[in-house]
């Protein structure tokens, strides 16, 4: 019965997308036609595929008040140095939570290009290098960092337990653990920044640290359980696979040059796209070498390499003592790739292509301003020095498959 | 009995059937069937001397999650061999890349049977998983192609 269905949608595809073709040139009669296993393929793209947003490590993820929590703390630029930069400095919503930058600019040019929050609670990986191994974990290190928001945890815990407004949401969403003595804790303290700040934090006892650590992770957790919140924005391919779902093929969907963009896309031998670019979030959510980083110079950047080595040594990661997570539950962690050589060296995290064409510039430092230079890279990978590798192969497309491959892109 | 070094029942019903009719042209052993039980690789040891049998109770494999997978070794005589450690490593050596996460290997229920935990494939195509075993006595290796769709 599933077979008949399958081979009724392929006809119904190929007779359907043939009468919506204009009559005129004879290429342009020629159906754009999927078989069965093609079929397959494009049902594991489905968003309706994927699973349930799941971070054991965050049982905050879906309270109401850590949500409302998180969406104000979001956009509060006062938990910044120079009182200007928020979460949502980098993450603009009408830009698919991206900046539209090569690499995004907190209170300085960071080395990264900013990636979009579209579907971000699906990763298992944050950061480009995949550094931290959960979003709340993620959400802690931009108020830290230098060139970002430039405070430390002590400002950011101090700042949020004494907005009466936060204040009610947290206990509502956490309870009041570890908040009893905030009153007490020094205006700046942290393991990082300056020596000051990094001496009052050395001055406190290690219960007051985990007090401290366990306020900051609930901030980071309700920052999470807000961008948990933010979804892939639904497109004409999602409308096109619901379409083949139904057996109801509607050719005012995607247009036959984006059906033939579609066709490459899942064609192991032609493009390769799915090797990385796969399954309902169009990516398989791991890191791939394809020549990208920088191995010598001031702009080193060696990925994946440095990523699994810094998540490993993270207080925050799923293992930690902040963690809500069982330890048997950090299956992405206990199971690490640790090697830092061979695939890592040089690897970064596959992003999504939902939503792409409103995510440039492209690639983890934002190299490419347009997809027509990303297809290009793939047509024409780099030759890297002695001894060092990536995964490419360059791809032979004519110019009219690149503009096809290009038109189904922009239908994600 | 001659064992290939390949996938005896795949993940597609027709390539199954296929699969299974070499399989007997060749007299080769059928490890397991498809469908609820699973799917099952075999393949013989560097030295010839022991059979290594992967199990995944997932039929087909699901691309990018984590999956609990069984292996067992058999010397000739269809002894399963127990107290061994063993490592499972692999990747794709056709796209240039390994496997995506570490699995880990543990005695399991059974007897001469291991659980692996940790084992990922992050896309379709062909894979090798390579199941190194040893004890105070053995020190071999199993090579398995594992040919995955989506």
């Amino acid at each position: 019965m599933i077979l008949c269905c399958r081979v009724l949608i392929v006809i119904a595809l190929a007779v359907a997308v043939s009468l919506a073709m204009p009559l005129g040139k004879h290429a342009a009669a020629e159906p754009v036609v999927f078989d069965q296993y093609q079929i397959s393929i494009l049902r594991s793209l489905s968003s309706e595929v994927l699973a349930e947003i799941d971070d054991p490590s965050n049982k905050y993820m879906t309270d109401p008040s850590a949500i409302e929590l998180g969406k104000h703390i979001f956009r509060d630029t006062s938990l910044s140095k120079n009182g200007k930069v928020s979460c949502a400095k980098c993450h603009q919503e009408r830009r698919a939570f991206t900046d539209g930058l090569p690499k995004a600019f907190g209170l300085g040019l960071t080395g990264r290009n900013t990636p979009s929050l579209n579907g971000v609670a699906y990763q298992d990986w944050f950061y480009w290098d995949g550094r931290r191994d959960s979003l709340w974990s993620q959400a802690l290190v931009p108020f830290e960092a230098d060139i970002e928001m430039g405070v430390d945890r002590t400002f950011v815990v101090r700042k949020v337990l004494h907005n009466s407004t936060y204040l009610g949401l947290y206990k509502q969403a956490f309870g009041d653990d570890f908040i009893g003595k905030g009153d007490f804790w020094p205006a700046n303290a942290s393991p990082f920044g300056s020596d000051l700040t990094k001496a009052s934090w050395n001055g406190l006892s290690e219960q007051q640290r985990q007090n401290i650590n366990h306020v900051f992770s609930n901030v980071g957790k309700s920052i999470a359980a807000y961008e948990g919140t933010i979804g892939f924005v639904p497109s004409r391919f999602d409308t096109f696979i619901s379409s083949l779902e139904q057996g109801q093929i509607n050719t005012s969907i995607l247009s036959k040059k984006e059906l033939k963009g579609l066709k490459l896309y899942i064609d192991d031998k032609r493009t390769a796209c799915l090797r990385c670019h796969n399954g309902p979030r169009l990516s398989n959510g791991g890191f791939h070498n394809i020549g990208t980083g920088t191995f010598a110079g001031p702009g080193i950047d060696l990925g994946r390499s440095l990523g699994l080595q810094a998540v490993l040594v993270d207080e925050f990661n799923c293992l930690g003592r902040y963690s809500d997570a069982a330890p048997d539950d950090c299956d992405e962690l206990n199971y690490l790739q640790k090697d830092p050589h061979n695939m890592n060296y040089g690897a970064y995290k596959v992003p999504s292509l939902r939503n792409v064409v409103n995510t440039g510039p492209y690639y983890h430092d934002g190299r490419f301003a347009t997809l027509d230079e990303v297809i290009e890279y793939y047509l024409n990978p780099p030759q890297l020095p002695y001894g060092k590798t990536h995964e490419l192969t360059p791809l032979s497309l004519s110019k009219d498959e690149v503009g096809q491959l290009l038109a189904f892109l922009r239908t994600l | 009995m001659i064992v290939l070094p390949m996938p005896l029942v795949v993940m597609r019903p027709y390539l199954t059937v296929v699969m299974v009719f070499v399989c007997w042209l060749q007299g080769a052993g059928v490890v397991s069937a498809a469908g609820d039980l699973g799917v099952s690789w075999s393949g013989m040891s560097k030295s010839g001397k022991y059979l290594a049998v992967l199990h995944s109770d997932s039929n087909p494999v699901a691309i990018g999650s984590f999956l609990r997978w069984k292996v067992s070794i058999e010397d000739t005589q269809g002894n399963k061999v127990n107290g061994l450690s063993i490592r499972v490593v692999g990747g794709m050596p056709g796209h240039r890349h390994g496997m995506p996460s570490s699995p880990k290997v543990t005695p399991g229920e059974g007897t001469g049977e291991y659980l692996i935990k940790g084992l990922k494939f992050s896309m379709a195509g062909e894979w090798v998983v390579v199941v190194h075993f040893e004890s105070t006595e053995i020190k071999d290796q199993v090579t398995l192609p594992i040919i995955l769709e989506y």
